[in-house]
């Protein structure tokens, strides 16, 4: 049974393939060496944020991780300024200084990639805490990956989103892997919901290679935190079909066990799922995967041609205030 | 002019901006009254400001400053307390990492309106864990204000105009002087970021310091008073920035810097004023740059020792009489 109309896959579908064009220009990129930085890619895991991000207003906030490029396009992010940001130009999101690990527009609600695991966590959980406080029914997606579970800033931040009941859904990408570590070396139990339930909010597991299922716990985990119900707990489960970061193979992968996962890519599996049942024709597909390709290509074009940033960019956005940046010029001669 | 408690003087600064200002709360552990905070700073506030604007957190550093920041974002005004400046290292990813930094690597997308208060130093038999001067570890991260006020009224003016900023600040009370009293005008009154303040003038050495050092330094001065040397007192009050112009001032006058402070000598604060002072007045010395500092090794909890350890008006004394009677260079 088909739960969500055709436009809504179509939207669905758009988004997960823009993600997915986006980093398979990146690891070209990358591999002709024409980008400087770390890179994470989230190839494999596109369905995760597709599906959150099908029930966020433009003014509710995320605030995510190193490997954030997806969660932060499905928010609204622009390709063109995330490859800018990518080729180290002024005109980036970050003016050519956060990168790929740090990469922000708080503009549409996106509070940051963070290159700190888990860091992100207490931070979704005060500006949730902050928009209760403003009376606001807006709301936070804290997204995380599977290792984050395991460190202290993730407990902390859950126990503090119970006890004041605010609006964020804490979403765990679990694609199974901490850097190269699987969990049954991290964690002292195979399945993290009751973690979760112990802090007193609800927990669901989903098969985060299935964007309707992700949107369906989604869209129940956004409207309570809406309502003032507090906290969810999503446990995505879903790989990465790369290493860590572009240049780790993930040689410590069983054999067969990316390619089991490859079988089941969440972007052809809901290319598949659409034509079967007649969301979108055949053609359909090929103009919008053509026009999103065409846009990642003129995004690329551009954003390479943009000068370097001046020199005297190094130095500025350390401070904001006017009077800090007074008291620094009176000081240092 | 009336006479009030450092932490009094805190306290009405705290007040008189959660008035002023609805977005300002304060966020940390045991600040709820009738506690009131574990040095009392906070007493009365949650009973008049309501539990939502003084808000009492679990025992979870880290948590409270990431909280702190994220509520920031969105544009409330908090005002973190970490109880002991030790704790702070629980919470350095979130002040290092994000708090420091979060304006810089958004390319300025985000102002941080958001102050942490703490409280260093020793004197108080606090042993090892309670009672460091870790301002250099925080003064070393660009993107924080270090704000370290000795008396009072400072206290009351620096914490007023800081809350006021819209960048980070680590402001670091001290233990040791919350009893003390001193003269903090009525009204409102802003001390203003960045300015360092001359305690005493003097003319035969310069004494440069803060917190804790300030109350040594003036001490030694009224010793060397009597022994007819003439001591200036420079009170930076803010490390980041650092008023380098009213240090320079003073040594280009008095020829001589004695440099007095609580943490350990290795990599203190002290070492970047006295290279700042060496690379810019080298001429103009008349003496080596002399600091006085604690040795190095953690704080003892036994009193003697800790007097062993930590400086004391004598030792700013001894240091003083170093730079006096060195023949002059110049």
């Amino acid at each position: 049974m088909r739960v969500l109309s055709s436009s809504e896959l179509e939207r669905l579908y758009r988004t997960m393939r823009l993600i997915r064009a986006f980093e398979e220009k990146i690891r070209e990129l990358h591999g002709e060496n024409r980008l400087p930085g770390f890179m994470h890619v989230s190839i494999g895991q596109e369905a995760v944020p597709a599906g959150v991000s099908f029930h966020l207003r433009e003014d509710d906030l995320i605030a995510t991780t190193h490997r954030g490029h997806g969660d932060v396009i499905a928010k609204g992010a622009q390709v063109e300024a995330m490859f800018a940001e990518l080729f180290a130009r002024a005109e980036g999101l970050c003016r050519g200084k956060g990168g790929s690990m740090h990469v922000t527009d708080v503009s549409r609600g996106i509070l940051g990639a963070n290159g700190i695991v888990a860091a992100g966590i207490p931070i979704a959980v005060g500006a949730a805490l902050g928009l209760k406080r403003l009376g606001r029914d807006n709301l936070v997606v804290s997204y995380f990956g599977d290792g984050a579970i395991a460190n202290g800033a993730c407990h902390e931040a859950m126990n503090m989103a119970s006890l004041w009941k605010v609006p964020v859904v804490f979403v765990r990408v679990n694609n199974q892997y901490a850097e190269s570590t699987p969990q049954a070396h991290y964690q002292g139990i195979p399945n993290v919901v009751p973690f979760a339930e112990s802090y007193g909010f609800p927990a669901e597991e989903v098969d985060g290679n299935d964007v309707e299922a992700v949107a369906a716990a989604a869209g129940r985990a956004v409207e309570r935190a809406r309502a003032g119900g507090g906290a969810t707990f999503l446990e995505c489960l879903t790989y990465r079909h790369h290493g860590h970061n572009i240049g780790d193979p993930g040689a410590y992968r069983p054999a067969g066990e990316p390619e089991s996962w490859i079988a089941r890519d969440p972007v052809v599996a809901l290319r598949a799922r659409v034509l079967a049942d007649g969301a979108l024709s055949q053609q359909e597909l090929e103009e919008i995967d053509a026009g999103i390709d065409d846009r990642i290509a003129a995004a690329v074009e551009w954003a390479d041609a943009l000068p370097e940033p001046s020199p005297e960019l190094a130095l500025e956005d350390v401070y904001s205030d006017p009077i800090t940046l007074a008291a620094f010029a009176g000081s240092s001669a | 002019m009336r006479r009030v408690r450092y932490r009094v003087a805190l306290n009405e600064a705290l007040r008189e901006e959660l008035e002023r200002d609805e977005r300002v709360f304060l966020i940390g552990e045991d600040l709820r009254d009738p506690f009131g905070g574990t040095y009392n700073v906070t007493q009365g506030l949650s009973d008049q400001f309501g539990l939502e604007r003084v808000l009492n957190t679990p025992i979870s550093e880290g948590g409270i400053v990431g909280a702190a920041l994220g509520a920031s974002l969105v544009g409330l005004r908090p005002v973190v307390e970490l109880m002991y400046l030790d704790f702070a290292l629980l919470a350095s990813d979130q002040i290092v990492n994000q708090v420091a930094k979060i304006t810089y690597m958004t390319g300025g997308q985000v102002r941080v309106p958001l102050v942490i208060r703490t409280q260093g130093g020793g004197y108080k038999s606090s042993a090892a864990q309670h009672g460091q001067s870790l301002e250099a570890l925080f003064a070393h991260i660009p993107g924080l204000l270090v704000l370290m006020p000795a008396t009072p009224a400072d206290a009351k003016g620096l914490l007023k105009s800081a809350i006021r900023l819209d960048d980070p600040v680590l402001f670091i009370e001290h233990k040791s002087l919350y009893l003390e009293d001193g003269e903090v005008p009525e009204g409102e009154h802003l001390i203003p970021i960045g300015k360092a303040d001359v305690k005493r003038a003097g003319s035969d050495l310069t004494i440069v310091t803060w917190a804790m050092g300030v109350k040594l330094a003036l001490a030694a001065a009224t010793d060397l008073a009597e022994q007819g040397i003439d001591a200036e007192v420079v009170d930076v009050r803010s490390l980041v920035p650092l008023d380098e112009d009213t240090i320079l001032d003073s040594v280009r006058k008095t020829g001589r810097l004695v440099v007095v402070h609580e943490a350990v000598r290795r990599g203190g604060f002290g070492a970047e004023i006295a290279a700042t002072v060496g690379e810019k007045l080298f001429h103009q010395l008349k003496a080596p740059i002399t600091r006085v500092a604690a040795r190095e090794c953690p704080l003892p909890m036994a009193p003697n020792l800790e007097r062993v350890v930590l400086p004391q008006v004598a030792d700013v004394v001894a240091a003083a009489h170093r730079v006096v009677d060195t023949p002059s260079l110049v």
